[in-house]
């Protein structure tokens, strides 16, 4: 704990950059703030978490004139009276009340000029912490062209605050801003607090607004029009699914080749090192470890560059609050809000992209509840084991109706997987959410707009960053360290010949150093864990092997059981079915018998087995508390499952 | 619980942001003037009956001759002066307070000394001057030029414009329009605002 603690003082000081300035923005979410950072900030901000809550904080430098001042960009908020984690996060640090960081040295609070009316009551909260403040109007353009019109300097005056008007994704105002943010400390404070009864606060903004010669914007026509189609109970469904099937298809199918691209290429390098690094320690090391490693974190690129581009396109386009407000009915029903369905529906395609579309729900329980369900989603990380567990276990030509039995059989897994990650999720909620009261669901319909590709690009390229940086870093220590477990020590020709097995044989020689391997001896000690689901030691080293990657436990399943090709899965099918037990009481009795194929299935459907998911959950929660508890009840729930379907298959054949 | 979520749903659109009905609090706020003992009270939607010294006045009653040294009504605002010693941030609420309920009923106001009621010209007047002297006039004195109030007759202000504003025809149009733009906020009938 105290480690803890002096690593986030730490973290503090480092953020203030040695004494410079630190300027926090606030204001509600979707009302231009992250613009504004990212233009005072360049691309040069540092993401991470609030210390011991699941909320991002992002925070940077802006250079102007020589000095440095610390912005930071705290989380939308609507008001300091919190009704969500996020919210009381953010009126805990203005008070300088969470731990190493302390109270920012001045305000800015950004309000959208189209809203204004809301916003002004966010900064009657705000001026009376009795700290330097001043506003910063966004979207001016907008408010002009929908008929409105705000005089900031009457504003400013009737506020008692400095005011500027910017258009952040154009870049018009930033110029003042700096000006501004450079002559912090002479933000002056307001001689009077605002109002804080009800009645006399609402008189007050009605005269600030009449003061500063207001004119509300009309409602936006362009928007009215394209939302009676979108929002429109049967055809807006209908679209919303058309957009989603398409962001499924771009995210599963389209990634693919890229994903393809980035193994052979990885492949071809570790097929270059094998054949050039004479040390064969060093070369398996080279080629199975390193860049087996490194490929395993790239591979996954694609698939997040390709979700983040369409998230970041339809967000700024004002769509995904459309999406989330089909959804929320759905949702609703397993406690979630409407936004958790873009999480849910990524993790088909990979449980990663999945658990960092959380960040897109505002509040943070539904973010904890979301992130622990989507792992069971059925990611295409567990299709090659699917599909070649479900070869085994139904034979070529079975059908059911007029349809294949395989089909079948995928399609029930894919939908055991999307209920089982809502239920989930659902039971999550509830225990998480056992002691909070009703929270109110706010959600804005943001006017439709064009996005910038600058504003685009921003949001696709950090969380990629982010990926790479972090998870990089744990993925490829797992795979490291299931190569090492795997692979050493390696064995001399001599050691080899003595056991009978041909030197020359590479396929005979890895299943020889693999049995022998510390993977196999952990294999067989964990063999009694997995023994009442009928899985010999080494399905449990394929089970190991893929805690780096589901898909792994193909390839070493492969290895293992001698094919010629690991990679072809109708062989590994093959020598697969003619596997029998090596020792103990079964000895020389089948291994994937249908009993235990269905355990194994079951086991893959339900178990977090995928370090890259444990590590990307860690990042976003920031701790480790949230990853075990997932890693822990999916594999209790996994074992329970396996159990139960080898039993019921007893029974039935 | 769903009734909540889907009232707070219709809340959340845009449109609904405007305002329905006027709520019972005085529409008022108070910005700083040169004087940092002085107060101005900006009111909206209530004509003041006077300008000129505040006598006595339900609410205010309280503060007069106590906390405040003196209230003066002008159009569109009241003035208040703090005792010596008096901090507004203690001081405002209880003034705005009193404010409020001195604006629910202005028919009982007493004007002091010197105290009268304005006509149409010379409220007019009285408001150009106080922005040609205050915030407009400090924009032209920023860029190096000044605003002179020639008169103010049945809704249209005369102005003449000196220093660098002078002969630069963008300064007295945004000079005029500025001036216009505020005026309007305080005395709607405010027809035009001529260059003499």
């Amino acid at each position: 704990m105290s480690s803890a603690l002096s690593h986030h003082a730490h973290a503090g000081s480092a953020d203030s950059g040695g004494g410079s300035p630190r300027i926090a923005l606030i204001g509600s979410p979707n009302g231009g703030k992250t613009s504004v950072f990212n233009r005072l900030t360049g691309l040069h901000a540092k993401t991470g978490n609030y210390p011991g809550v699941t909320v991002s904080r992002s925070a940077g430098v802006a250079r102007i004139g020589g000095a440095e001042y610390s912005i930071e960009d705290l989380p939308g908020t609507y008001s300091l009276s919190p009704i969500s984690p996020d919210e009381r996060l953010v009126a805990e640090l203005l008070d300088g009340g969470v731990k190493g960081i302390g109270a920012p040295d001045g305000l800015l609070v950004v309000a959208d000029s189209t809203a204004l009316r809301r916003s002004l009551l966010l900064f009657a909260e705000v001026v009376q912490r009795h700290m330097p403040t001043a506003l910063v109007l966004t979207m001016s353009d907008e408010l002009t062209r929908r008929g409105g019109s705000i005089d900031t300097e009457a504003l400013g005056r009737a506020l008692g605050v400095p005011v500027v008007t910017v258009v952040a994704n154009r870049g018009i105002g930033i110029g003042e801003l700096r000006e501004l943010i450079t002559g912090w400390r002479d933000w002056s404070v307001p001689p009077v607090d605002p109002p804080t009864d009800t009645a006399e606060l609402a008189g007050w903004v009605d005269s600030v607004l009449a003061a500063g010669g207001y004119e509300d914007p009309r409602a936006d026509a362009r928007t009215e029009r394209i939302d009676r189609v979108l929002l429109h109970p049967v055809l807006g469904t209908v679209i919303f699914f058309a957009v989603m099937f398409g962001f499924f298809q771009a995210i599963f199918t389209w990634a693919a080749p890229l994903q393809d691209g980035v193994e052979d290429f990885f492949g071809w390098l570790a097929g270059l090192a094998a054949e050039h690094i004479g040390n064969p320690l060093l070369s398996s090391f080279v080629s199975d470890g390193l860049l087996g490693g490194v490929g395993g974190v790239l591979v996954f690129v694609p698939q997040i560059v390709m979700m983040y581009f369409i998230l970041a396109l339809l967000d700024a386009v004002g769509y995904m609050s459309r999406a989330a407000f089909l959804m929320d009915r759905l949702m609703s029903r397993f406690g979630l809000e409407g936004r958790a369905f873009v999480a849910v529906l990524s993790s088909f395609a990979c449980a990663i992209p999945g658990v960092m579309a959380t960040r897109t729900l505002p509040n943070s329980r539904d973010r904890i509840a979301t992130m622990l369900g989507v792992p069971l989603a059925t990611c295409s990380a567990r299709l090659p084991v699917y599909i070649l567990l479900v070869g085994i276990l139904i034979p070529d030509g079975t059908r059911v109706g007029p349809f294949s039995g395989r089909g079948v059989a995928m399609f029930l897994l894919y939908l055991l997987g999307g209920v089982s990650a809502l239920t989930a999720s659902a039971v999550v909620k509830r225990i998480t959410g056992r002691h909070d009261g009703v929270l109110p669901f706010y959600m804005e319909m943001p006017p439709y707009r064009i996005p910038t590709p600058r504003s685009v690009g921003i949001a696709m390229w950090e969380p990629t960053k982010a990926f790479l940086r972090k998870a990089g870093t744990i993925i490829l220590a797992t795979t490291i360290a299931i190569w090492a477990l795997t692979t050493i020590p390696l064995r001399g020709d001599a050691e080899l010949a003595a056991a009978g097995v041909d030197p020359g044989d590479e396929v005979a020689v890895t299943a020889y150093t693999m049995e022998h391997s510390a993977a196999a001896a952990i294999g067989k000690a964990i063999e009694p864990v997995f023994e009442p689901l009928g899985f010999d030691w080494r399905i449990d080293v394929a089970l190991l092997g893929s805690l780096a990657a589901r898909e792994v436990s193909v390839s070493t399943l492969g290895q293992m059981a001698s094919a010629l090709d690991p990679e072809d899965d109708s062989e590994v099918a093959q020598g697969l079915d003619g596997w029998t037990y090596t020792d103990g009481p079964r000895a020389g009795e089948k291994v994937f018998t249908p009993a235990t194929t269905v355990a194994l299935l079951l086991f893959f459907a339900f178990a977090l087995q995928c370090m890259s998911t444990v590590a990307i959950m860690r990042r976003e929660t920031g701790g480790w508390r949230w990853p075990s508890i997932a890693f822990g009840y999916m594999f209790v729930l996994a074992w329970v499952m396996a159990f139960l379907g080898r039993a019921v298959t007893l029974l039935i054949t | 619980m769903r009734a909540i979520r889907d009232h707070l749903r219709r809340v959340s659109r845009p449109a609904d942001a405007r305002p329905g009905r006027r709520p019972p609090g005085a529409v008022t706020h108070p910005e700083r003037t040169d004087d940092p003992a002085v107060l101005r009270w900006v009111v909206h939607g209530t004509e003041l009956p006077f300008t000129g010294p505040l006598a006595s006045a339900p609410g205010l009653d309280g503060l007069l001759g106590g906390d405040l040294e003196a209230v003066t009504v002008t159009p569109g605002a009241v003035l208040t002066t703090a005792a010596p010693g008096r901090s507004w941030r203690e001081l405002g609420p209880r003034v705005r307070a009193a404010l409020g309920t001195a604006l629910g009923s202005v028919a009982d106001w007493l004007p002091g000394p010197g105290a009268r009621r304005l006509d149409a010209d010379e409220t007019l007047r009285w408001c150009a001057r106080e922005l040609i002297d205050g915030p407009v006039g400090r924009i032209a004195t920023a860029h190096g030029g000044a605003i002179e109030l020639v008169d103010a007759h049945d809704g249209v202000v005369r102005v003449r414009m000196h220093g660098a504003c002078r002969g630069c025809p963008a300064a007295v149009v945004t000079m005029t329009q500025r001036l216009e733009a505020q005026l309007r906020r305080r005395v709607p009938d405010v027809r035009a605002v001529e260059q003499a």
